[in-house]
């Protein structure tokens, strides 16, 4: 059981929407250090240095796309490597059924939410899956 | 289908079942490390074997092409030239989705097998 | 790099490669500590995890490629979260002149070798590096 780093990493590239979620977090979790990721490599680089408890990821970015930091965490969960356990909510616009279940299964994710978000559930998940740790 | 075009082992022929100096060349000539890795190799050529049967079935092509790859590179890394060298094929066939000449290529990459583990038998591994 | 500390990371799909270049490694050098990794994705997260002071990087992996680790490395340095430089010793089966010549140019890529890698070459590399 690893200790609360009290961080939350958000990784999102449009400037304005990130901006928002961080501003967001201030308010619900303000006991919390925010830290913010404009691509996935960034991203990725940020997950492992702050150990954050919680990512919000948007899963549609230029580039490589949030799957890539899920590849990488489902990898390191399956060796054993990794000392932290970060609950991932993947933002997603959720085109079909099959692409929610196929996000839903993945092992590194905690949870799925649709686009545009709703705020209000949002608050209920993050503060269930910080309550969780 | 024209059976006479498709390849056949004498076709491999003129690469060895196994290069042994290839293979201590490797290895900086530990006869240990040798072992330890040849006990790898043929671990590993089974299960690839296994696997292609199973993605055969299925025509997974991405997934034939990577085997095929893989098999290629380590049987080249240890000196089973003429393996590789089918392996090589393979990997080609499975970007052209070719089935008919992979199938094929699978039959003679087994008697392959079965000759790098004779082989090996022969020499003490 | 100290002799007695040293970490290395093993970055490579192929079982008896990983196990050669190992094998090399703890002969040059009895008391380092290495770590293996199949593909990219194991090896960024090894490489957070343990931070090796060198890395034997590959480039042709399933699921993730060396390519990718490199571009992790890059822009953890672009955006200054990783604060330390390791080397990468990037051993490939690639023969392309051109792509070679690129990979060299990499961040934090010292050193690119065509395998098979030999260990005389490995020590050649290494003992300018370590005391």
């Amino acid at each position: 059981m690893n200790t609360q780093s009290k961080n939350i990493l958000v990784v999102e590239d449009d400037p304005l929407t990130r901006q928002l979620y961080v501003n967001y977090f201030n308010t619900i979790v303000p006991n919390y250090n925010l830290y913010e990721a404009e691509n996935i490599l960034k991203g990725t680089c940020l997950c492992f240095e702050k150990k954050p408890e919680l990512v919000l990821l948007d899963m549609i970015m230029p580039g490589y796309g949030g799957e890539f930091l899920l590849d990488i965490m489902e990898e390191g969960f399956s060796k054993q490597i990794l000392s932290f356990s970060p609950k991932i909510i993947v933002i997603s616009s959720i085109e079909s059924a099959e692409e929610l279940m196929a996000l839903t299964k993945r092992i590194s994710v905690a949870s799925v939410i649709p686009k545009p978000l709703p705020f209000d559930t949002l608050e209920e998940l993050v503060k269930l899956h910080l309550q969780t740790e | 289908m024209d059976t006479s075009k498709l390849p056949r082992m004498i076709d491999f022929s003129n690469a060895p079942v196994l290069d042994m100096k290839k293979a201590l060349y490797r290895v900086h000539n530990k006869q240990e490390l040798l072992e330890k890795v040849i006990l790898v190799f043929k671990k590993n050529l089974l299960e690839k074997k296994e696997t292609i049967a199973t993605e055969l079935v299925n025509e997974n092509w991405e997934s034939l092409k990577l085997i095929s790859h893989s098999l290629k590179g380590s049987s080249w890394t240890i000196g089973a030239q003429r393996l590789g060298d089918i392996a090589y094929a393979m990997e080609k066939a499975s970007a052209s989705k070719d089935l008919p000449l992979f199938n094929h290529l699978f039959t003679i990459l087994q008697n392959g097998i079965d000759q790098v583990f004779n082989y090996l038998a022969e020499n003490g591994l | 790099m100290k002799k007695n500390n040293i970490r290395f990371l093993i970055v490579e799909d192929d079982e008896m490669i990983r196990i050669i270049h190992k094998d090399f490694l703890e002969e040059l050098f009895p008391n380092c500590k290495i770590f293996e990794a199949e593909n990219a994705a194991q090896g960024i997260c090894l490489y957070f995890e343990c931070r090796p002071h060198l890395i034997l990087l590959d480039m042709m992996m399933p699921l993730m490629g060396g390519e990718t680790f490199l571009e992790i490395l890059e822009e953890g340095h672009r955006t200054k979260i990783l604060k330390e430089m390791p080397k990468v010793v990037v051993v490939t089966a690639i023969k392309d002149v051109k792509e070679l010549m690129a990979i060299g140019k990499r961040f934090a890529v010292e050193a690119v070798i065509s395998k098979p890698l030999v260990q005389s070459q490995l020590k050649a590399l290494l003992e300018d590096w370590i005391s």
